[in-house]
């Protein structure tokens, strides 16, 4: 593959990218900094991509790393994000969409608050739709641990969010 | 491993997959677990897969877009002051007299006010007589502002060293009682050319913020 079909082959990929990356930073700008970021890196050690291989989880797996740096370069400030949720509810819920906006913010604080690694797992699986395989290669783990990751985030998820709703 | 999860996440094989529908028929409980799951699995859907129909910012494309600007482009780019002759040359001369241009590499850089006003402020504000328009990012991967000052209106991009006049026109009079947007006032001209330029939509005030914090550089 060429350069110049690599490049195509992640501009058409880039919806589910930004998609990918508001799981992880809410905001649309933080989200869409964090692709520009996995985006140059991509292109930096496009040497490494194997052809054959899905150019998808690649770039999952650097936009993920990317992520981890960048928590830890700021020292991780959930305080900062959920305060900015209500700015954007006060801003939003004007609109005829109210229930709509209420649930994508309870979605979002439920998410916020799992810990980093089950988030991922919780994205790349029930928001990506990646396989457990796919979703273990992407994290770098052992798919035992994905599962077990993935089963921890979704009960607490469910905990918040469906039995919450039907109570 | 849980096999509800499983099943849900789409892991279980022909077999194992059918026999698992078949309990799922007679148990209750093992119904309202799959159901639990697949609230879930909505709840998601709603929240994240909107994000995919959304424009895609011009500045992640433009990490795509291999960086040679072809000489062509940049040609067709080249302020058209030169062209208009003498209105636009005494134009020219007053705003440099004003200390807001520069001659500089065949053209013009921003300075002082109009500097400060195309570094500093959003559209519709201003510094002194400069007042500025609409906000874009340009197909060459700069991103341009549209201005009016002292009777002109113009068009500059961010470059490495600063911004470039690239259009310098009379402005267009503004008709009494207008309502007034970022485009009003501009002349025909120059709004042809931010359409020309541009590569996706002008910036919103949020777009505009995100550019300013960056220093106006993709």
């Amino acid at each position: 593959m060429s350069v110049d079909e690599l490049r195509q082959g992640i501009a058409a990929l880039l919806p589910q990218l930004r998609r990918f990356a508001r799981t992880l930073a809410w905001q649309r700008e933080d989200a869409d900094d964090l692709v520009q970021v996995a985006l140059e890196r991509a292109l930096k050690a496009e040497e490494q991509w194997q052809s054959g291989t899905r150019l998808d989880a690649w770039l999952y797996r650097i936009m993920k790393n990317a992520w981890i740096d960048e928590l830890r370069s700021r020292g991780r400030q959930r305080e900062v994000m959920v305060d900015v949720d209500v700015e954007e509810l006060s801003e939003t819920v004007g609109q005829s969409q109210t229930g709509a906006v209420i649930t994508r913010l309870a979605v979002h604080k439920a998410m916020a608050r799992l810990p980093e690694e089950q988030r991922l797992a919780v994205s790349l699986v029930l928001v990506e739709g990646l396989s457990y395989k796919e979703a273990a290669e992407t994290l770098e783990i052992p798919i035992g641990t994905l599962t077990s990751r993935l089963a921890r985030g979704r009960e607490a998820l469910q905990a918040v969010l469906v039995d919450g709703e039907t109570q | 491993m849980d096999e509800v999860m499983a099943y849900v996440d789409g892991e279980l094989d022909g077999a194992a997959r059918a026999a698992f529908e078949q309990r799922l028929g007679a148990d209750a409980v093992l119904r309202s677990r799959v159901e639990r799951e697949q609230r879930l699995r909505a709840m998601l859907g709603a929240t994240y897969a909107p994000v995919v129909d959304e424009a895609v910012p011009p500045r992640i494309t433009a990490v795509l877009r291999p960086k040679v600007v072809s000489l062509d482009s940049r040609r067709r780019w080249t302020p058209t002051w030169v062209q208009l002759g003498g209105m636009a040359a005494s134009v020219m001369l007053g705003l440099i007299i004003g200390h807001q241009m520069r001659p500089a590499g065949g053209g013009l850089n921003a300075q002082g006010e109009l500097a400060q006003a195309l570094d500093g402020k959003l559209s519709g504000e201003g510094v002194g007589s400069v007042r500025l328009g609409l906000s874009f990012a340009a197909k060459d991967g700069r991103y341009c502002r549209t201005f009016a000052t002292d009777g002109s209106a113009g068009l500059a991009c961010r470059e490495d060293e600063g911004w470039r006049v690239r259009q310098l026109m009379p402005a267009a009079p503004a008709a009494a009682g207008e309502y007034r947007t970022a485009a009003s006032g501009l002349p025909p001209a120059l709004l042809a050319a931010v359409d020309e330029m541009r590569e996706g939509e002008v910036l919103d005030a949020a777009g505009e913020r995100a550019a300013k914090s960056r220093g106006w550089k993709r």
